[in-house]
Formats: structure tokens, C-alpha cells, sequence
């Protein structure tokens, strides 16, 4: 994908929207002020984010994906370090579920996590470029993060990552939100984004 | 008489949260669950509950669809659809469904907002 320096602009309001929604339901899971980065959104290779991921310690993630298809199809990808993810999990139920339920529901509680979060950022992306998505179940995958991102395969091919960092009072946590986009997806993006810029003129 | 609630996710966690959450707001309420549409409609003709929390995004017959199933064998039940996909056309979707829709996670504050929606007068 290459976009114009606008339409990578264009391209940060409309997730930052969307990071918006999602914090908003991340504060009202924590029943506290959730403090948001502004997303940051490049276009890296996998290895770039891999890396990116080493240097904090966090080569090993754990990750919630679900598919989206609509005019654009997307593989979106959250990922956190796999230390956060009991975390993840007790901002999800909060404390009034006992711990031994907790860790029997920890897979289905993350997927759910990710299932907000990455509907949230989606459905705003789709409301804002006047598109419709189609969402897969989310799954959750544990493992390095190049592996979880299909290293495997183009290595060196360019993808969406948005990263936002959020912490909470209580917890620090910061998670990757990757979207993994063909080239046919790509275009089109590129399409609908010029056209949301035009409609802001 | 006791009213009866059908949850219907296939998220055993937002089962467990939504059940959680009603029990402590209408404890006198029955609670039911169905992990899926087919069963959620299966439910509707042999338990017939009153209120009805309905999932979009699941295995098999989305939420939608199976609203429509239970449309065919149930008009008076009430339903809320409670989700994460929150997309302007969900939201159509549910209003040409004439169905309440509420957008997740499943809070203490969401989960009122479905009550006092069975709740209010037809």
C-alpha cells in the first residue's frame, strides 16, 4: 500500500476513533480511566514488528485473531505480551468470579477481550469509510510473534500495524493491533480513504 | 409468575458475566443459556422465556438469523440484541428486526439497559 502523507493521516483520525471506542469499552470493563496512546500506524514488515516486539521483552505473545470481509477483507491481530495476558483476563471478569473459574474461562475470556477490542476499532473503520465488515469468531494463539503473524510467509512484506500502548491505574498493559490486508484490500483502502478525503473538503 | 431469561453466546465467559449481572439486578428471574442460534431456537419453543439476550457473531446461524427463526414460532418474546459488533448497518439490522440493541462488554451498566428494556411497557 502507498498512501500520500494525508491519507496516512486520514488514516490515524479514523483509527484513532476507533481506539477511541475501544478504550471506552477498556474503561468500562475496568471500571476506571483507561490512558490511550495515539495510535501509532505504519506501514512495517513483520520482521520490523517482530523485532519491535524482541526489544521489549515480548517475543512471546499472545494474540486474539479474527478475520473481517466486506470490499475490504482484513486479518486483524491483537497482540500482547503473554505475561499480561491473566491481566487481560481479570480486566475482563473483574474480581468477582473466583480465580479457579478464571483460569479454566482464560482462553474464552481473551478471545472476548479481543473480540471488543478489534470489533470496536473495525466497526468504527467501517462506519467512517461507509463499508461493511463481516467478522470471523475470534481465535486465541500463543507464541512468538512472527510465528502468530505468519513470518513464515513474506517476511519482508509490508503490512498495517497500529500500535497502541494503554495503561490503567492498576495494570500496565500494551498491546500490538496488527491488520494484515491483500493487495486487492489495499487498493481498495487506498480508494475509500481518498474518498473520505474528499468528502472532508 | 417467575419471568425467564435465554442468554444467547457462544462465549461461555459473557454468558457467565450476563448471568452474573441479572441475577444480582432480578434474582428472582429463571436464567437459561444457548451457546448457539439452533439451540437458542430449540430453547424458544420448549421454554418459551419472556426476554431474550442475543449474540451476533457466532458459529453456525448468526444472531440475526436465528431472531428471525424465533420471529416465525415467537412474536411476543423480547430480544436484545447484545453485542460487540457495533456498526451502524448492526444497528440498522436490529431496528428492522424492531429488536433493542445494546452494544458489549456485558457491564453492570449494559446489562440494565437490557433489563429496563424488558421491563418497559410493550
Amino acid at each position: 500500500m502507498k498512501l500520500s502523507a494525508l491519507g496516512l493521516d486520514a488514516l490515524a483520525e479514523i483509527f484513532n476513533h476507533g481506539v477511541g471506542q475501544a478504550g471506552l469499552a477498556l474503561s468500562e470493563l475496568a471500571g476506571e480511566e483507561v490512558q490511550l496512546s495515539v495510535p501509532k500506524i505504519e506501514e512495517l514488515s513483520k520482521r520490523a514488528i517482530t523485532d519491535q516486539m524482541d526489544a521489549r521483552g515480548a517475543n512471546r505473545v499472545c494474540a486474539v485473531r479474527q478475520g473481517f470481509s466486506g470490499v475490504i477483507n482484513t486479518e486483524a491481530l491483537l497482540m500482547f505480551p503473554v505475561d499480561q495476558s491473566l491481566q487481560l483476563v481479570q480486566l475482563m471478569v473483574g474480581n468477582e468470579f473466583p480465580l479457579e473459574q478464571l483460569s479454566e474461562m482464560e482462553q474464552e475470556s481473551l478471545a472476548e477481550v479481543g473480540n471488543i477490542l478489534l470489533n470496536s476499532v473495525v466497526s468504527s473503520v467501517a462506519d467512517m469509510l461507509h463499508i461493511e465488515f463481516e467478522g470471523t469468531l475470534p481465535q486465541v494463539e500463543l507464541g512468538l510473534a512472527g510465528d502468530v503473524m505468519g513470518a513464515g510467509e513474506g517476511l519482508d512484506d509490508l503490512i498495517l500495524s497500529l500500535q497502541i500502548n494503554f495503561s490503567i491505574a492498576s495494570r500496565q498493559l500494551q498491546g500490538y493491533l496488527v491488520f494484515l490486508l491483500d493487495v486487492a484490500s489495499s487498493e481498495m483502502l487506498e480508494k475509500k480513504i481518498a474518498t473520505f478525503i474528499e468528502s472532508m473538503a | 409468575m417467575k419471568k425467564k431469561l435465554l442468554i444467547v453466546d457462544d462465549s461461555s465467559v459473557s454468558r457467565m458475566m450476563i448471568r452474573g449481572r441479572v441475577t444480582g439486578l432480578q434474582p428472582d428471574w429463571e436464567v437459561i443459556e444457548a451457546a448457539n442460534g439452533d439451540q437458542a431456537v430449540a430453547m424458544v419453543g420448549a421454554e418459551h422465556p419472556d426476554y431474550i439476550t442475543m449474540d451476533v457473531n457466532m458459529p453456525g446461524m448468526s444472531g440475526f438469523e436465528a431472531v428471525e427463526k424465533i420471529r416465525e414460532i415467537d412474536q411476543k418474546t423480547k430480544i436484545v440484541i447484545l453485542t460487540a459488533n457495533i456498526q451502524v448497518s448492526s444497528r440498522e439490522r436490529a431496528e428492522q428486526l424492531a429488536v433493542h440493541f445494546v452494544q458489549k462488554p456485558a457491564t453492570l451498566a449494559a446489562v440494565q439497559l437490557a433489563i429496563d428494556y424488558f421491563l418497559a411497557a410493550a
